[in-house]
């Protein structure tokens, strides 16, 4: 599956002129390496303006594929930039003056796709970007962009060809962005689900979002085609804000995010998600019926197995009453298929019985032994029907 | 002299050993043999039991009643200017019937107090302090249905020696027990019950269905003080409750009124929560093994067996088995409470008839929760380390008993391992709230190598935990290799350490 979405590209500055003997950069196999190994390598001379005193050759790489610059990822510390996980290599020329004269084809570094990540998978057109940098001078390279220009003194590009074949590190941030809007699209409605949409609850999807979006400036060494993390938390509060308000004027679905959530969420996402949907229910502190439904539903588009879904609702569905009188039916809550044999369900019932009084004292929170008790009513009340 | 205290969510009782070796319950100077669990202040002064509840009926805001079921929790009773807890007011009550106990016995050396079988630690641990700050000398307690087997095994009302059931459905908790009982030997094989289920529950119930009847023909909504007084308030109910056991139809004279509630409508409202008892005998016998049809009598203990639906219900689960009653199944527990304390006290207390009645009767208890401690597993498929529960005492193991389980070391030059100890009521090998760590401040560390060499990783550490007949468990963690261990000891007959902080009132 191939994502293309509309994302910002990385700007670069235009390449330098070549000088009087043409300096260039070519790309090429190794030959005694069989394994697709490029070799990055420079001749020529370039005339300084200044006084270098120590130089270094710094090379980023990107993939150019439709015109876009989009960084190369690499997960080897030794080729990476200082402060993200871009690929870059720098090749030592130590102290110059004058002019940089290199008089044959010199390897300044290798590219493996053993050991880079691009941002998409397939066959790609690649760029390398070699850069002369001063290192007296400040400069700052960021996802292979200059940020400051003062050291950087001369830059040349070439393009080649390369396969790609891991999975691209960009459609997995697409798709962890996607997910994150799926879920606050669903919490949304989990909440709208309960009843009216509290506060509290909007602090709770809040909250997760929060979390997402420090762990995605943390992991902001990987580029994902924000400019910064203010773009990336305003696009986020811009997909609560449009779901607070379709669920507002009852136009939020749930089918539309649960095709997309089968299309691409791991069972570890599922059970995020399913998490934060209780974690809103429990604002409201009253589970209704919808609102299971369409957590019932999200478990079923995951395959969440039920297992996992009963340690999950156990979890949080203490922590809320269940309403005074019963107003969901006890199957409904403790999971229990309609088509189900009687005694089927009598035997979950029993089971479920057993677990919540077994536990009730273990718990040393009164309201939540209160729950568990009422959980415990709702199961005899329930249990009255098949026997 | 020794006495046996029933200390019931509804009603209390004490019984003594007497100088013919026969448990008989002493009354208060009415000769009541129940008196109401219940506190009060007013007249300045504190009042127990049948006073208390006459306050608690028309004046709620001083006295306080059915706290059993808070024991150990947080929650608090006002009377009047003080917020009491749960363990202050059973103080009240443990003093009061001390007291009463002292106006037929010269003194009191030795008391055992009863808990339901499934009590939590903190409940437990509360019931202890309780007794402490009552000034009560307390060695013991014991389960009330453990108490009432151990009553009709020393009356000889059974049916022989065999399986029994034991069916305590009493004010506030329900209990059941399968024991088995051989000349004498009393063995407890398995024991469960719902904590918050009992007489209360259903005038809970009562209450509401004569309240909406009301409603209904006044048409007017009670507020809640007209829900405090005659006849919608919880005494006049529970009396309107015990009418009903005996007939089909009562007649409730209501502000003007007459309503009519029949048997069939209360029992069809509390059947939802009788069910919980009959899921519970059912889970019960699996966990032992053992069919109904193997039962030789279902023992009945407390005041709620006498709701005829909870009967109907007691003979569908058990069918064709016998059921076996004193009149009195309100007194059992605190008769068998009171034999108990004469097989644990020493024979030199006794005289020759009350050391011949007892002679024949020995008592095996089991563990009322799993033991274990906490381990690091790894995933499967990520390899990612996880910690896990594993039990090492299983719930329903007969007491004395000693296990043991080795675990290892995880990396090399590991050199020291946190002793945990856990507790659940059901077999969890996630940790999660329903897991209790007891115990987790003690460090076994191996001892240096010469050198500076090091430990490699899977060193064998064996756990062994003991628990004796005193419940007092016993955990060691040794070093294999080098004998070194550590050992964790935990009395849970002792009261906590800081209920002295506590006990002021
Ligand atoms: N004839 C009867 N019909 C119905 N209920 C009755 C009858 N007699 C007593 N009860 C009920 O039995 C309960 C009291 O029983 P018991 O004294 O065995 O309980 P307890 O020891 O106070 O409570 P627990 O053992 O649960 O802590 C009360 O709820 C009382 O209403
Ligand atoms: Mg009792």
């Amino acid at each position: 599956m191939m994502i293309r979405p509309n994302i910002r590209g990385i700007q670069i500055e235009p390449a330098s002129s070549l000088g009087p003997s043409g300096v260039k950069v070519r790309v090429s196999d190794v030959e005694s390496l069989d394994l697709n190994v490029k070799q990055v390598e420079f001749r020529g001379v370039i005339p300084l303006e200044r006084d270098l005193c120590f130089g270094e050759i710094v090379t980023s790489l990107f993939d150019c594929t439709g015109g876009r610059l989009l960084p190369i990822q690499c997960d080897f510390p030794e080729f990476q930039e200082e402060e993200t996980s871009a690929f870059q290599m720098t090749y030592d020329i130590g102290e110059i003056g004058g002019s940089l004269e290199f008089q044959e084809w010199t390897c300044i570094g290798l590219i493996s796709p053993m050991f880079i990540n691009g941002p998409f998978e397939d066959t790609r057109n690649l760029m390398v970007v070699t850069r002369l940098v001063d290192l007296d001078l400040e400069y700052e390279i960021r996802h292979g962009q200059v940020i400051s220009h003062d050291g950087v003194f001369w830059t040349g590009i070439k393009k080649f060809k390369l396969d790609l074949f891991d999975d691209g590190y960009l459609e997995s941030q697409i798709r962890l962005h996607k997910f994150h809007f799926t879920s606050i699209n669903l919490a949304v409605l989990t909440a709208a689900k309960c009843g009216h949409i509290k506060t509290q609850t909007i602090e709770v999807i809040q909250e997760k979002m929060d979390n997402w979006l420090d762990e995605a400036d943390s992991l902001d060494k990987i580029y994902d085609g924000y400019r910064n993390s203010q773009e990336r938390s305003e696009k986020y509060s811009r997909q609560l804000d449009q779901a607070l308000q379709k669920a507002k004027n009852k136009t939020l679905r749930p089918s539309r995010f649960l095709t997309e959530l089968k299309q691409r969420c791991s069972p570890a996402q599922a059970t995020e998600l399913i998490q934060f949907c209780f974690d809103v229910i429990m604002t409201n502190q009253t589970i209704t019926a919808p609102a299971l439904e369409l957590i019932d539903n999200i478990a079923k588009t995951t395959r969440i197995d039920t297992k996992e879904l009963e340690k999950i609702r156990d979890d949080r569905i203490i922590k809320v009453g269940t309403g005074s009188d019963f107003d969901i039916p006890a199957e409904q809550f403790l999971g229990i298929n309609s088509y189900w044999k009687p005694h089927k369900k009598i035997k979950h019932l029993e089971s479920e019985f057993h677990k919540w009084n077994s536990r009730l004292n273990l718990v040393r929170d009164e309201d939540t032994r209160e729950n568990i008790q009422r959980m415990l009513n709702m199961i005899g009340e329930a249990l009255r029907k098949y026997r | 002299m020794i006495t046996g205290i029933d200390l019931g969510t509804t009603y209390s009782a004490v019984a003594q050993f007497d100088k013919h070796g026969r448990p008989v319950i002493m009354g208060n100077e009415k000769a009541e043999p129940l008196v109401p669990s219940c506190v009060a202040f007013f007249d300045d002064q504190w009042w127990v039991g049948r006073e208390a509840l006459r306050q608690w009926i028309t004046g709620p805001n001083n006295a306080a009643a059915r706290f059993k079921r808070y024991m150990g929790t947080s929650e608090r009773f006002d009377i009047g200017e003080d917020s009491c807890t749960p363990t202050e007011l059973s103080t009240r009550v443990l003093r009061h019937m001390h007291h009463i106990a002292l106006g037929h016995l010269d003194e009191v050396d030795t008391t055992v107090v009863t808990i339901p079988a499934n009590f939590s630690v903190e409940a437990r641990q509360a019931t202890i302090d309780a007794a402490k700050q009552a000034g009560l000398n307390m060695d013991y307690i014991i389960n009330e249905p453990t108490a009432a087997a151990l009553y009709y095994a020393f009356s000889g009302d059974l049916e022989g020696d065999g399986h029994y059931a034991v069916y305590d459905f009493g004010g506030g908790t329900f209990d059941i027990s399968l024991i088995h009982i051989e000349s004498g030997q009393v063995d407890v094989i398995a024991s469960n019950g719902v904590s918050r289920l009992g007489g209360m529950d259903f005038d809970r119930i009562l209450q509401k269905i004569v309240r909406e009847k009301y409603e209904k023909e006044a048409e007017t909504t009670l507020d809640d003080q007209e829900l405090n007084e005659v006849p919608f308030d919880l005494v006049n109910i529970e009396q309107l409750k015990r009418r009903l056991s005996r007939r089909e139809t009562v007649t409730v004279f209501a502000k003007g009124i007459l309503l009519e509630i029949t048997r069939q409508e209360f029992e069809e409202s509390i059947s939802g929560l009788i069910m919980q008892a009959e899921v519970c005998c059912g889970s019960t016998l699996r966990e032992a093994n053992l069919s109904s049809s193997e039962l030789s009598g279902v023992i009945l203990a407390g005041g709620s067996t006498r709701v005829p639906c909870i009967r109907k219900s007691i003979e569908q689960t058990f069918t064709d088995i016998p059921l076996i009653e004193s009149m009195n199944v309100d007194e059992v527990v605190a008769l068998g409470a009171v034999i108990y304390a004469a097989i644990r006290c020493d024979s030199s207390q006794h005289n020759a008839v009350q050391n011949a009645a007892i002679a024949p009767l020995h008592l095996q208890e089991v563990t009322n929760m799993n033991f274990g401690t906490v381990y690091v597993g790894f995933h499967e498929d990520t390899g990612m380390p996880y910690q896990a529960n594993s039990v090492i005492i299983k719930k329903g193991t007969p007491i004395p008993c000693s296990k043991h389980e080795s675990y290892f070391t995880m990396y090399d030059g590991q050199n020291e391992v946190k002793c945990r100890i856990t507790e659940c009521a059901r077999e969890e090998t996630d940790l999660n709230e329903f897991i209790r760590i007891i115990s987790d401040d003690t460090i076994l560390k191996l001892p240096d190598l010469p050198s500076g060499a090091i430990w490699p990783e899977n060193e064998e550490i064996i756990v062994t935990f003991s628990y004796d007949e005193n419940q007092i468990m016993h955990c060691s963690f040794e070093h294999k290799s080098s004998g070194h261990s550590e050992e964790v000891v935990l009395d849970f007959n002792r009261a906590s350490d800081d209920s002295d902080e506590s006990s002021d009132s």
